[in-house]
């Protein structure tokens, strides 16, 4: 993946320079916070939740072996934290969530930044309307810019199934933006 | 919602925070060690530990050795706050990145960097931490670490020349052939092979075949792991035959029977058709003659055909066309039936007609097949605007979609599998505009552990 730095971060951090984990913040939160909170639907818990997994990098230190990108590593452990969330929720019957009156204005700034240059916002909106699994498999590969194998890792998928969800998401998201009026030329 | 600068702010100050907690455990074994001695066995010294940190009423059970599923980052106790001084030499050792063991079956295993791959497997998810204990690293090195407790019945541990190796068993199958009777078991995640006694044949790119010999040199099974990248990666996959194999288990010197290179032909070919994303247009003069769909001059979809047989020499063929320009349909003839699919190596079953459970040649064939005509005939009608309409999907038994109100649905089992076929009408004509079938895996969260054990497919000679 281009431009992706986070294991020079890290291994910065590891041996001391706080300035890493520092650039790994900078780097990914947003992103991160973007791809959790598709599993979340809750802006500022998927923030809790981001932290959290900084956190965790920072006092466990789990070993990172460049068998995968460090972006889809971190992705990885984002995702299995989000998901251990939401079966605490589950098993404690907690409600996910709480009112927040920003919550939305909030989730679309994340999303324009995620997305920024693109202008789509209304793509966004459809996004997060399809089946979670066809949102999460487009968001990795178009929007965080994710390879179909690195997003099938993130998703515990064998990359045929990344590929079938990519497809089958595109044919759902364009349905979706279709019925929102929007007008979609590509094909 | 926070900056990245007031991220970083509150991440340092739960370092801060953690480490103080972490130091107080720290403390609590020096205590431990005073009075008992260094060989202490680790778990009373664990459990002691866990004791006289509860006894320290501002530590919160659940913040450091909870019960629950998962490790926990919890918040530090208000009562932590300015005590850390007295621990300020504990605290500073343990700042350096105090090392990480864990628990499992009883035993306490070392220092995580030795488990590296396999706590990165799990640093998320499965491990609750547990305490803090002293672990004896192999050189009788004793260190402190935190401890982490693992259970999953379906971890095993192997002891070999390396050390302990963790694996989880992937894929099990037992038969019996002229009364030898076999188990194989596919093992995963494991850095060595462990044994195998059933040599791989056949290894070309990521085709690998084993082959068992009876006692006359004579080949009696045939033991394919095809298509899942997982299983190919031969060096992550541990084979252990069980069972009383013959004693001339064997590799072959020369490449098989030319039947067998017919049938990898058709492996490869799956394989290209998949690292091409479904395209088929690289593969056609390569693998078999061109037999593009035209209709009126007009280019509707590009195929390929390839002929093979099997080992008892029945002849199939196999036809890919290329589909919405991203997926290629194909079909598979035995002679008697025909099955679209958008997966060509879905019908892996079909290479030798025995293979195919009696149980699987009823009504989900029947269906399978109607499926398969279906498609057959939206994807030569569509061109010609006489493609699948509304009716004909309702009269097939498809349901209508809840997902959308455009879509209907048909499940199905076929060949002990579970199949959606999906079709989109478009409003204005009452066309059928996308048709497709595929394994209910894919809409289902599967973890695709289940698609690894499939993958083990027994092919058995006469």
């Amino acid at each position: 993946m281009n431009g992706d730095n986070g294991a020079e971060f890290y291994f910065r951090y590891l041996k001391g320079d706080d300035g890493g984990i520092e650039d790994i913040v900078r780097a990914y939160k947003d992103g991160l916070i973007f791809f959790i909170n598709g599993y979340i639907k809750d802006i500022y818990i998927a923030e809790e939740i981001t932290e959290d997994v900084f956190f965790r990098l920072m006092v466990k230190k789990p070993s990172y072996k460049a068998k995968y990108s460090f972006k889809t590593w971190l992705f990885t452990i984002g995702k299995n934290m989000a998901l251990d969330y939401l079966r605490k929720c589950k098993t404690s019957k907690e409600v996910v969530g709480y009112e927040n009156p920003n919550a939305e204005y909030e989730e679309v700034s994340l999303a324009d930044r995620v997305i920024r240059n693109e202008d789509r916002i209304a793509l966004y909106e459809a996004l997060a309307k399809l089946p979670e699994q066809y949102g999460q498999a487009l968001k990795l590969t178009y929007l965080l810019g994710f390879t179909n194998e690195q997003a099938a890792k993130i998703m515990r998928k064998s990359k045929r199934q990344m590929e079938m969800l990519v497809y089958r998401g595109k044919i759902a998201l364009k349905k979706q933006l279709q019925k929102e009026g929007f007008m979609y030329e590509n094909r | 919602m926070k900056t990245d600068e007031e991220m970083i702010k509150s991440l340092y100050k739960r370092r801060e925070e953690y480490y103080a907690r972490t130091a107080k455990k720290s403390f609590a074994i020096a205590v431990i060690k005073a009075v008992m001695g260094t060989a202490v066995p680790i778990a009373a010294a664990g459990a002691a530990a866990f004791f006289l940190i509860l006894a320290q009423k501002n530590i919160a059970p659940q913040d450091d050795m909870s019960g629950g599923e998962t490790t926990d980052i919890a918040p530090a106790s208000a009562g932590d706050n300015g005590e850390n001084t007295k621990k300020s030499e504990a605290s500073e050792k343990l700042t350096s990145s105090p090392p990480l063991c864990f628990s499992f079956g009883g035993q306490i295993y070392g220092a995580a960097e030795e488990q590296g791959e396999f706590f990165t497997e799990y640093a998320a998810s499965n491990l609750t931490e547990a305490g803090t204990a002293a672990v004896l690293e192999t050189e009788a090195e004793e260190r402190e670490c935190i401890v982490y407790k693992l259970e999953d019945s379906d971890l095993k541990a192997l002891k070999t020349e390396e050390g302990t190796v963790f694996y989880r068993p992937i894929g099990k199958s037992s038969y019996t052939v002229s009364g030898w009777e076999f188990e194989i078991t596919a093992l995963h995640k494991t850095a060595e092979r462990y044994k195998t006694t059933a040599l791989p044949i056949f290894r070309e790119g990521e085709d690998i075949v084993f082959r068992a010999y009876d006692g006359n040199g004579r080949p009696v099974r045939d033991v394919f792991m095809l298509y899942t990248p997982e299983l190919l990666d031969f060096d992550s996959v541990l084979w252990e035959v069980k069972g009383n194999l013959p004693e001339n288990t064997r590799e072959l010197d020369n490449y098989p029977a030319p039947e067998f290179i017919q049938y990898f032909s058709l492996v490869r070919l799956c394989e290209r058709i998949r690292s091409d994303g479904f395209k088929a247009d690289g593969v056609i003069a390569e693998y078999g003659c061109n037999t593009d769909i035209v209709i009126d001059g007009k280019l509707v979809a590009k195929g390929i055909q390839l002929y093979y047989t099997d080992l008892n020499y029945t002849e199939y063929v196999l036809e890919a066309y290329e589909h919405s320009d991203e997926i290629a349909i194909t079909r598979l003839a035995t002679g008697e039936s025909v099955f679209i699919t958008d997966d060509i190596c879905d019908y892996r079953e079909f290479l030798n007609p025995d293979t195919v459970p009696e149980t699987v040649k009823g009504e989900g064939v029947i269906t399978a097949d109607k499926v398969s005509r279906m498609w057959e005939k939206h994807v030569r009608g569509a061109a010609e605007g006489n493609g699948l309409t509304e009716r004909e999907i309702i009269g097939a038994g498809f349901k209508k979609s809840e997902e959308a109100e455009d879509k209907y649905e048909l499940y199905y089992t076929f060949n002990g599998r579970e199949y959606i076929a999906e079709a989109y009408i478009d409003e204005g004509t009452g066309n059928v505009v996308i048709f497709t079938a595929y394994e209910g895996q894919f809409v289902e969260d599967g973890s695709g552990e289940n698609d690894l054990v499939n993958d083990l497919d027994f092919i058995k000679y006469d």
